[in-house]
C-alpha cells in the first residue's frame, strides 16, 4: 500500500489557499475597480477572479477525498485531535470566528482604502477565513468518513448517560409495588432454572395473585430437592448394593479358589480332569475380576469416588505404564510403538486414577489385539491439549451398539463379538472413560472395521 | 510355630490349615471374635489371621482388643478392597492386610515375611555403617546383599544401583530421568521404558504382591521413591 506522501496533502493546502486568497485578493480589486469605473480591469480581474475560484475548488475535492486516508488505496481513516471535540461545540466555534470576520471587514470602511492597503486587508481575511474554513471543513468530512458524525456529539453522549440512568434505576424510579413482587418472583424462578434449589420466598411480601405464585415456587424448590435427594441416595444404595452383594460372593469364591488349588496338588492320573481343574481355576479369577471390575464401576459412574487432584507429568506417567505393560505385550507378539514428546508434559489430574484408565485400555490392547501387530500410543501437544492416543488391530471386527439418538458407544459391556469367550469383563473401557471425564478430560472411542482407536484429551496445566 | 486363624467360614479356615501344615505350622482355629480373643489369651499363638465381617465380634474390633495386650504379628483377611477399609485394618494394629479371595501361595509368602521380621525385631541387630533399613527391606553396601524379611534377593548390578539410590533417599521421589542421570552417568535424552522395567522386575523380586507394593512405591506421573 502506498502512504500518502505528508507532501502531497501539504502542497494541495498551500495551493488551495494560495487560490482562494487570490481569490478573495481578485474580489476586492475587482470591487475597487468597479467603484472607480474602471470597467476594463474589473472585467480582467473578475476573469482571475473566476479562475482562481475553479482552481480551489478543485484543490478542494482533491482534499476532500485525500484527508484522513493513511493510504491511496486503502480505507482506513486517521482521526486529527480536534475530530474528537464535540461537534457542535465545533460548529458553534466556526460560527463565531466567522461572524467575527465578517462583522470586522463589513465594520472597515473599505470605501476609503488604497488598493495596496485594500490588497493586504484582503489577502489577511483571505488567509484566515480559508485556514479556519478548512480545518471545520475537513474535520467534518472525516467524522462522514469514520461514521461518527453523529456519535461524536455532546447530544448523542448526553442522550446514552440518561438512558442508561433509566435502566439502572428502573426498578427503583419507576415501579409499583406489585411490579417489584413480580421481579422478585421472575429472580427466584431463574435461579430455580439455574439449578439452585435452596430457594424459600417470604411469602407474607407478596399479595394477592404473586402470594400464590410464590407460594407455588418455594413448593418447586421443595419438590426439586427432594427428587435430587432421592436421586442421590439411590444412585448410592445401588452403588453399595453393588459392594454388599460383591463382597458376599467373595466369600464363596475365595473357598472356591482355595480348594480348586487344593485339588490341583492332589496326584491326579485323570489328564481331562487336570484340564477341567485348569478351567474352572481359570474362571473363579475372572469371576474375581469382575465382581471388583463392577464395584469399580459403580463406584465411579456414581461419583463416589474422591480425587486428589496434582499437576503430573503425563510424559512420565505414559513410560511408567509401559515398563508396567512390556512383557505383556511381548507374550502376545505385540510391539508397541510409543511416540512422546521429548520434554514433560503437565496436566492437572489424580496420578493413580489416571493410571488406573491408561492401565484398562492397555489391558484392553494386550487381550483384544490382533496378534503380531503394532499397538500405537502417541502424546501430542494440540494447543492447549495434551492429547493421549491408544490404537490398535482388533483380532476380530468390532461390534458397535449405539446409543439412541446419539452416536456415543454404549461401552458398557460391549466387546468384539469373539472376545466375549475371553478373560476380561469388558467394563475396562467404562471405567477409562467415566475416570477420565470425572477428571475434566474428553474422551473418545472409535472403531472402524478392526482398527480400535481411544483417544483422551487434558488441558494442559 | 503356631498360627491362629480365625474366619466365620468354616470352608476357608480348613483350606488355610492344609496349606499352613504344609509349611509345618500348628494351627489353631476360631470362628468368631471372642473365639479369637479367647484363644490369644490361652497363649502360646505366633501369628494371627483374622476375617474382619465376623458375627459377635468383627476382626477390626478383635485385632483392636488383642493389640492391649499382645505384639504378635496380626494378618487381617478380607473381601472389602477399598482403601479405606486397609487404612482402618492397619490403623488399629494389623501388620499387613489381604483381600479375598487370596491366592494360597502369597498368603504363605505374606505369613513367613511377618513372623521372620518379628523375630528379627526380637534379636538385636547390630547397625552396620553401610547397612541400609526399610522396615523389612535391608541392603548391605559393603557386601552388595539386598535382603527382604531375612531372606536373600538376588538383584542384577543396574537393579541394585537403582534400588540403592532410592533406598539411600528414603522417602523422595526420583523421575525416570534422574534415575537415568544418576545410574547410566548419562544425559536422558529420549529414554525409553527401559527404566520403568527396571522398576517392574525390582518389585516383582523385592515385593510379595508386586500390583500393590510394600516398598518400592510408583507415584503416577511423578517418578519413584521407597516408602518405609
Amino acid at each position: 500500500m502506498e502512504r500518502y506522501s505528508f507532501g502531497k496533502k501539504a502542497v494541495a493546502v498551500v495551493l488551495h489557499q494560495l487560490f482562494f486568497i487570490s481569490m478573495i485578493m481578485g474580489f476586492f480589486t475587482m470591487d475597487f475597480f468597479a467603484r472607480n469605473e474602471n470597467m476594463q480591469y474589473t472585467a480582467v480581474y473578475g476573469g482571475i477572479c473566476l479562475v482562481c475560484l475553479i482552481g480551489s475548488f478543485l484543490l478542494l475535492a482533491y482534499l476532500t477525498k485525500a484527508s484522513g486516508r493513511v493510504s491511496e488505496t486503502g480505507t482506513e481513516i486517521s482521526l486529527w485531535g480536534i475530530d474528537r471535540v464535540y461537534g457542535e461545540v465545533l460548529t458553534v466555534l466556526f460560527g463565531i470566528a466567522i461572524w467575527l470576520i465578517f462583522r470586522t471587514v463589513f465594520r472597515a470602511n473599505v470605501e476609503n482604502f488604497s488598493l495596496a492597503g485594500l490588497l493586504l486587508v484582503a489577502g489577511t481575511v483571505g488567509y484566515v477565513l480559508d485556514t479556519i474554513f478548512l480545518l471545520y471543513y475537513l474535520s467534518i468530512v472525516r467524522r462522514i468518513k469514520k461514521g461518527i458524525l453523529f456519535t461524536q456529539t455532546g447530544c448523542y453522549h448526553l442522550m446514552i448517560w440518561i438512558r442508561k440512568l433509566l435502566h439502572v434505576k428502573q426498578d427503583v424510579f419507576f415501579s409499583t409495588e406489585e411490579a417489584m413482587e413480580l421481579q422478585k418472583l421472575i429472580q427466584a424462578v431463574e435461579e430455580i432454572a439455574d439449578g439452585d434449589t435452596e430457594i424459600c420466598l417470604n411469602v407474607n411480601e407478596f399479595h394477592g395473585q404473586n402470594l400464590a405464585l410464590a407460594e407455588a415456587i418455594n413448593r418447586i424448590g421443595e419438590g426439586m430437592k427432594a427428587a435430587i435427594a432421592s436421586n442421590t441416595k439411590s444412585e448410592r444404595m445401588k452403588a453399595d448394593l453393588i459392594t454388599n452383594v460383591s463382597h458376599d460372593l467373595k466369600t464363596p469364591l475365595t473357598s472356591i479358589v482355595n480348594y480348586v488349588d487344593l485339588l490341583k496338588r492332589e496326584e491326579l492320573e485323570n489328564e481331562r480332569a487336570k484340564s477341567y481343574i485348569k478351567i474352572i481355576e481359570e474362571k473363579a479369577w475372572r469371576l474375581k475380576q469382575l465382581t471388583e471390575d463392577l464395584v469399580e464401576a459403580s463406584k465411579i459412574s456414581s461419583g463416589n469416588i474422591k480425587l486428589d487432584m496434582q499437576k503430573i507429568d503425563f510424559v512420565e506417567l505414559l513410560y511408567q505404564t509401559g515398563g508396567e505393560f512390556d512383557e505383556r505385550f511381548e507374550a502376545r507378539g505385540l510391539t508397541i510403538v510409543t511416540k512422546l514428546p521429548n520434554e514433560p508434559v503437565f496436566i492437572l489430574a489424580d496420578g493413580r486414577q489416571l493410571y488406573r484408565a491408561i492401565e484398562n485400555l492397555y489391558t484392553n490392547a494386550a487381550k483384544y489385539a490382533l496378534e503380531n501387530t503394532r499397538v500405537y500410543v502417541e502424546l501430542v501437544k494440540e494447543e492447549e491439549l495434551a492429547v493421549f492416543t491408544i490404537k490398535n488391530v482388533a483380532k476380530a471386527p468390532l461390534e458397535m451398539v449405539y446409543e439412541e439418538g446419539g452416536n456415543e458407544l454404549a461401552e458398557r459391556f460391549v466387546r468384539g463379538e469373539s472376545s466375549r469367550t475371553t478373560e476380561g469383563s469388558g467394563l475396562g473401557l467404562s471405567i477409562a472413560r467415566d475416570l477420565s471425564v470425572l477428571m475434566g478430560a474428553a474422551f473418545e472411542v472409535q472403531a472402524e472395521a478392526e482398527l480400535f482407536i481411544v483417544r483422551i484429551a487434558f488441558k494442559m496445566a | 510355630m503356631t498360627i491362629l486363624v480365625c474366619d466365620d467360614e468354616k470352608e476357608i479356615v480348613d483350606a488355610i490349615e492344609i496349606y499352613l501344615q504344609q509349611e509345618g505350622y500348628d494351627i489353631k482355629k476360631a470362628y468368631d471374635g471372642e473365639e479369637a480373643l479367647e484363644a490369644l489369651k490361652q497363649g502360646g499363638i505366633d501369628l494371627m489371621i483374622i476375617d474382619v465381617m465376623m458375627p459377635k465380634l468383627d476382626g477390626i474390633r478383635a485385632t483392636l482388643q488383642a493389640r492391649k495386650e499382645s505384639s504378635i504379628p496380626i494378618i487381617i483377611l478380607s473381601a472389602k478392597t477399598e482403601d479405606v477399609d486397609k487404612i482402618i485394618g492397619l490403623n488399629v494394629g494389623a501388620d499387613d492386610y489381604v483381600t479375598k479371595p487370596f491366592n494360597p501361595l502369597e498368603l504363605v509368602a505374606r505369613v513367613k515375611s511377618q513372623l521372620r521380621r518379628y523375630s528379627m525385631m526380637v534379636q538385636s541387630q547390630v547397625a552396620f555403617a553401610n547397612v541400609y533399613e526399610v522396615g523389612g527391606l535391608c541392603i548391605d553396601d559393603d557386601l552388595k546383599k539386598v535382603t527382604v524379611d531375612g531372606e536373600e534377593v538376588k538383584l542384577t548390578p543396574i537393579e541394585y544401583n537403582i534400588l540403592f539410590l532410592l533406598v539411600k533417599n528414603k522417602g523422595k521421589v526420583y523421575s525416570i530421568n534422574q534415575i537415568y542421570e544418576e545410574i547410566w552417568n548419562e544425559e536422558a535424552i529420549g529414554v525409553d521404558n527401559t527404566v520403568a522395567v527396571h522398576i517392574r522386575h525390582i518389585r516383582e523380586k523385592i515385593e510379595i504382591n508386586p500390583k500393590e507394593p510394600r516398598y518400592l512405591k510408583v507415584v503416577w506421573g511423578v517418578g519413584y521413591k521407597i516408602e518405609g
